[in-house]
């Protein structure tokens, strides 16, 4: 990294004791640590983990009327039904691309936005700013949508406008109305609404930079750009990192609301992603079971992604989340 | 720093427990207050009049559908007198931001239900999951005004889709006889150019807007738009199933046509009415007459386009565009406005635009959770008697309707206040609908209260008058017709069960319905294809449709039982 | 003064002398801000606009920074003629109050502790906590789960469940891993026992991600409704705003099921005074408000920055 970098020191010895009686004795000196995260940890393990008993609908064919002590038991039937189903499979196709996209864009345009914030020396400027720049982030995805279907219109739309009138394109563009487009649309349609609102983490990381770290990059002689790519960018790297891996796991889950909305006959192969699936072939149908065995999958599919992210993190650096 | 955070946190905690302390009921889901034994019970006494069980003064119930008022119906003057009349405060929970099949799920994990439900189309989860009670001996005993205005056949028509009855309808079928429900809509500056002629065909459609189009390109600065449909989110049966199966002759039975002479149903979507429609819009749309957003517009956008009078032609449902026509009539673009007739494809002799009208689909049912059965029954009994029916119907006598010589009448206000929906909401008129009620449609006996007058304001002689506006009313004039139905074969009581009731009836999770649900989609993807393709292309990409469509497993099964319940279902129609 | 130059070096110019490279920046960012501002701020100003104009006329379309036909009546139907509104305000703010300053409690205590590298669970909890991110049980075992400990019709549902968010922990304790270890080595040393290094050294010092933390909290708590429609639907002393906001919404939105095959039976259609465009936006604006007017406050601990002089170990 830089010379600049993160103050915070990394020890490498071993802490945590392997002996079984040395174990003991660490717990107990550190029982005030353990008493205070105890109840916390209690709340998490009831509300999040013990539901997960409910799982085992995906493997039966759930009947609301009967329960799932009444209901028949199928094994992996649900399963085979979603992975020979050439919809399913298109979905998940659909919902990568359009994860990967909105990932890669969501944390560009933060950071760039984070960055260029920092650099703002009035502050009267920069809150105002920074205030009106997370508003999207209120409005509901209903308005937006229609707001995005009206700007990308291709009779009278804004951005269509512009894009003839500086004879960038000859014809106006469909936007919405094919699929290649799609994933466009839903990544930078979600930059719009939510970079605002991303940015605030990284700027409250920037707070955190120590002054005197610039001063030391000014007197060696680095411009301002330099500065910003020698101290801002590397002092955040710790945050960076953390909701970059986090984020892959949620390389499944595309959105449900945006996508939904966005979603009409025309760009349909493109838009149907897993959670539209679900909704279409599990939850409009009360097909529990079709849907906790999707949910299944995915769940799955997302810890496998954020361990290996994990992995990948650490031998980059020694430094994981976990 | 440390007091300071930690008196912050005792605080917190401190307020966390008063609310939760002031704002939790004792945890039951059901109205658990002041219900009382019934009082004296019944069959076994012997004396002449039957003692009825009391009725409970709280009573819960669930309805299915979303709350359209800011007031809720129970709090205005008509739901105020309603509650005199019978003791009765109802508490009512609305469907609130899912869809009603994620709630009849919740309800049903939960096996504890509120007094009342209002189901809708998820009646049959509830039913499976033995949610709800069986009314028949209720019925028997103390349902005398539902005996009353329900009809017979309708009681064991409901009786027959489960093995009892457990709903009472509660959307009961009703007439306008002013408007269309339904139709392919013409800008009446069409029908003046072309000196009013009466549209019966898709062809005679089509040419009436191409020839249109190629005199005037333009309204106003804006484009002219020959033809769009609405395709936003569930508007999308318009093009799915909705304009092509009353084209091709079919009465509305949902995704499928049922042929009148042998009640077999097939799929909309692998009839050639449906190819005629998909030929006839690609037409268009290579001719330049289509709008070219019609399948990438949301619905505000489309209602938009409504209102700013330059479409000149679409297909849809009179209560979907309504707020479009009257944002145009605000506008005051009266000679633009959209006029339905009931086309058809050549071939076809009769069309059924208005088609049937129908009995014993939805409504509400009594729960097991409820504590007294015998007295919520009596309530909703209750109801179906006359005064308060006239109270949801016609309103309170001498501030919306006076008597004249035993004739319901209203002055000119009165009228246009029954038409202003903010007055309804906020007086109570027709907020009602939700409960047992009378039907609307224009039968002797079922239809009419005891003294002779109609039940819907809709059939009392000064109707016509009052609702139609003046430029409605040239329009009629200049055709010679008295209503914007005289283009339409005339509505009528259904001789079977429709499509779209029996599709309720499947299981949700059988392959019927899923596949059913898979063939929608397919359809949204390919009609939309098909209309924009080049017209050499059209053929080949109907083949390919069909044969995915055919593809589907259970589809035909899914024909077959819709027939079965069809059949079935034919013996308890038409009285 | 000392504070004015303290403010002024956050921004990496340091206090050197403007130079060529300096001025190009400044002014491509602040160009660049300035069109960032119009594109966000329009959606706002739009939805502003809409709820201010008489809900037939919004059918039209058309309206982009005005509103054609002014009126106060989508305002009026929503929090004058809605009786529970007033409780339902009363509900949002005291979950986002009560419910945001325990959940960042919490989440504070849960970050700090797992930040410890020394803490003999910490490679077992932190797993433990984020995995909770990616999966969940369905709704109907939750809800069976709420049911089972009473918690159905219980100000508390809205409070327990999510006190601690993964992803909040994770964001803090990143954070405070930043923080200079000496401080804490320095307290330890002094005899200072965990609970005295949380509240007099890490707290004050986390003030940043706290106020951000805070943000996030707060704004899930006061835009909730969907736990409110599956635990408290039938409490009407439980209503959350934006829950009163979402029962405004017509059928005719996006999720409710609408069977408009079965429309067709139910005789004459009437025109909404009211339409779901009018309602949704007056809804949005009412919601974001009180938000605007906090923000600002919290804002105000992203400036402050680090102050190094300020606690001595």
């Amino acid at each position: 990294m830089s010379v600049y970098g993160n103050k915070a020191d990394i020890p490498t010895t071993r802490i945590i004791p392997k002996k079984k009686k040395d174990l003991i004795k660490t717990i107990i000196d550190q029982r005030q640590l353990i008493i205070l995260i105890l109840p916390f940890m209690a709340l998490v393990l009831v509300f999040n983990y013990l539901p997960i008993w409910g799982w085992i609908m995906a493997f039966q064919h759930y009947v609301p009327g009967k329960g799932i002590s009444g209901s028949q038991f199928v094994g992996i039937a649900n399963f085979i039904e979603a992975f020979t189903d050439d919809n399913f499979i298109n979905s998940i196709k659909n919902t990568l691309l359009t994860s990967i996209l909105k990932i890669t864009t969501g944390f560009l345009s933060a950071i760039t936005l984070a960055v260029m914030l920092n650099e703002v020396r009035s502050i009267a400027f920069k809150r105002t700013v920074q205030t009106i720049s997370y508003l999207p982030y209120f409005v509901s995805w209903v308005v937006a949508v229609n707001i995005v279907y009206m700007a990308l219109s291709p009779a009278d739309g804004i951005v269509n406008i512009l894009l003839t009138k500086s004879g960038l394109v000859k014809d106006p563009v469909p936007f919405m109305g094919e699929p290649k487009y799609f994933y466009w649309v839903v990544a930078l349609s979600n930059v719009w609404k939510n970079v605002g609102w991303n940015a605030i983490i990284y700027l409250a990381a920037m707070t955190g930079i120590d002054p005197e770290l610039y001063e030391a990059a000014s007197i060696d002689g680095a411009g301002r750009l330099r500065r910003i790519f020698a101290v801002t960018l590397p002092c955040i790297t710790a945050t960076i990192k953390i909701l970059l891996v986090l984020n892959i796991g949620n390389l499944m889950n595309a959105g449900f609301e945006q996508v939904y909305l966005l979603s009409n006959p025309s760009n349909i192969s493109a838009s149907r992603t897993i959670d539209v699936y679900i909704y279409t072939y599990a939850l409009r149908s009360g097909r529990l079971s079709y849907g906790t065995a999707i949910g299944i999958f995915n769940s799955t599919i997302a810890i496998t992604l954020i361990m290996i992210s994990n992995y990948i993190s650490k031998k980059i650096d020694g430094y994981g989340i976990f | 720093m440390k007091s300071k955070l930690s008196q912050l946190i005792l605080l917190m905690v401190v307020s966390l427990l008063i609310i939760s302390g002031c704002t939790t009921k004792t945890p039951t889901v059901t109205g658990e207050t002041s219900t009382k034994a019934p009082e004296a019970t019944k069959a076994a006494a012997p004396e002449e009049e039957v003692v009825l069980p009391e009725i409970p003064s709280e009573i819960t119930m669930f309805n299915g559908v979303a709350l359209t008022a800011t007031t809720p119906a129970w709090d205005t003057p008509i739901g105020q007198k309603i509650q005199e009349l019978t003791g009765v405060r109802l508490n009512v929970e609305y469907l609130v931001g899912t869809d009603i099949m994620t709630k009849a799920n919740l309800m049903t994990a939960s096996g504890v239900y509120p007094d009342i439900v209002a189901a809708g189309e998820t009646a049959g989860t509830f039913i499976a999951a033995n949610a709800f009670i069986k009314l028949d001996d209720l019925i028997d005993q103390y349902g005398e005004n539902i005996k009353k205005i329900y009809r017979p056949k309708e009681l064991e028509l409901s009786g027959l889709q489960n093995d009892g009855i457990y709903i009472i309808a509660t959307n009961r079928p009703a007439l306008d006889n002013l408007y269309p429900a339904a139709g392919f809509y013409l800008n009446y500056d069409v029908l003046k150019e072309a000196a009013f002629p009466v549209v019966k065909t898709l062809k005679q459609y089509g040419t009436l807007i191409k020839n249109y189009m190629a005199a005037h390109p333009k309204y106003g600065d804006a484009d002219t738009i020959g033809f769009t449909l609405p395709t936003d989110g569930y508007r999308v049966t318009a093009l799915q199933y909705g304009g092509p199966r009353f084209l091709g002759g079919y009465p509305n039975d949902g995704v499928t046509a049922v042929e009148q002479d042998t009640l077999q149903a097939h799929l909309v979507m692998k009839m050639s009415c449906t190819k005629d429609f998909l030929v006839f819009m690609n037409d268009l749309w290579n001719a330049g007459c289509m709008d070219k957003e019609t399948f990438m517009q949301k619905d505000d956008q489309y209602l938009a386009k409504i209102s700013s009078g330059r479409v000149l032609g679409i297909y849809d449902q009179r209560w979907a565009v309504i707020n479009g026509l009257s944002a145009l009539e605000n506008n005051g673009y009266y000679d633009r406005t959209l006029v339905a007739f009931p086309i058809v494809v050549d071939g076809v002799e009769k069309e059924y635009y208005r088609g049937p009208y129908a009995f014993a689909v939805q409504g509400v049912s009594i729960t097991t959770s409820c504590e007294n059965p015998e007295g919520v029954f009596c309530f909703l009994d209750r109801i179906c008697a006359e005064d308060i029916q006239k109270l949801n119907y016609w309103g309170i006598e001498g501030e919306d309707y006076t008597i004249e010589n035993g004739q319901f009448t209203r002055t000119l206000e009165q009228w246009t206040n029954s038409f202003n929906s903010d007055y309804q909401k906020s007086q109570g008129l027709g907020q009602f609908n939700f409960l047992p009620r009378y039907e609307q449609t224009d039968h002797e006996v079922y239809a009419k209260f005891s003294d002779g007058n109609w039940v819907n304001p809709a059939l009392n002689q000064e109707y016509n008058d009052v609702r139609y506006k003046d430029y409605e009313k040239e329009i009629l004039r200049n055709y010679g017709i008295n209503t914007f139905c005289d283009f339409f074969e005339p509505a009528y009581a259904a001789l079977y069960q429709p499509g779209w009731a029996a599709r309720q009836q499947l299981p949700q999770d059988s392959a019927e319905f899923i596949a059913s649900e898979k063939a929608l989609e397919l359809s949204t993807e390919y009609h939309a294809r098909i209309v924009q393709a080049d017209p050499s292309q059209v053929d080949a990409l109907w083949e390919e449709y069909q044969t995915k469509l055919d593809a589907i497993p259970g589809l035909a099964d899914y024909e077959a039982k819709i027939t079965e319940i069809i059949q079935t279902s034919a013996q308890y129609y038409g009285d | 003064m000392a504070k004015k130059t303290q403010v002024r070096i956050l921004s990496s110019i340091g206090y050197k002398r403007l130079t060529a490279e300096d001025l190009l920046i400044d002014v491509i960012n602040y160009i660049a801000l300035i069109l960032l501002c119009v594109i966000t701020l329009y959606p706002f100003i739009n939805t502003l606009a809409y709820s201010f104009n008489n809900a037939i006329d919004s059918v039209n379309g058309g309206i982009y920074l005005f509103p054609r036909e002014f009126t106060l009546r989508n305002y009026e139907k929503i929090l004058v003629e809605n009786p529970a509104i007033s409780t339902a305000l009363f509900i949002s703010a005291s979950r986002a109050i009560v419910g945001g300053s325990l959940s960042v409690f919490a989440t504070l205590c849960v970050a700090y502790l797992l930040s410890r590298r020394n803490f003999v669970f910490r490679k077992v909890l932190t797993p433990f906590l984020i995995f909770t991110m990616y999966f969940s049980g369905g709704l109907i075992p939750s809800f069976i789960l709420i049911r089972n400990l009473g918690l159905i019709n219980n100000f508390l549902v809205y409070i327990l469940p999510g006190l601690v968010g993964a992803y909040n922990v994770m964001v803090m304790r990143s954070y405070i891993e930043g923080l200079p270890e000496s401080l804490i080595e320095a307290a330890k040393i002094d005899g200072a026992s965990e609970y005295r290094i949380l509240f007099t050294i890490i707290w004050p010092l986390s003030l940043p991600v706290i106020a951000t933390i805070t943000l996030f909290v707060a704004v899930g708590q006061w835009n909730a409704w969907f736990d409110t429609m599956l635990y408290c639907g039938s409490s009407p002393k439980l209503t959350t705003l934006q829950y009163e906001l979402q029962k405004l919404l017509t059928s005719a939105s996006a999720y409710a099921s609408n069977d408009s095959d079965a429309m067709m039976n139910s005789g004459e259609a009437v025109a909404n005074a009211v339409t779901p465009t009018s309602i949704r936006t007056a809804m949005t604006v009412i919601a974001v408000t009180p938000i605007l007017f906090t923000y600002p406050f919290l804002q105000k601990f992203f400036i402050r920055g680090l102050t190094l002089g300020g606690v001595k170990g």
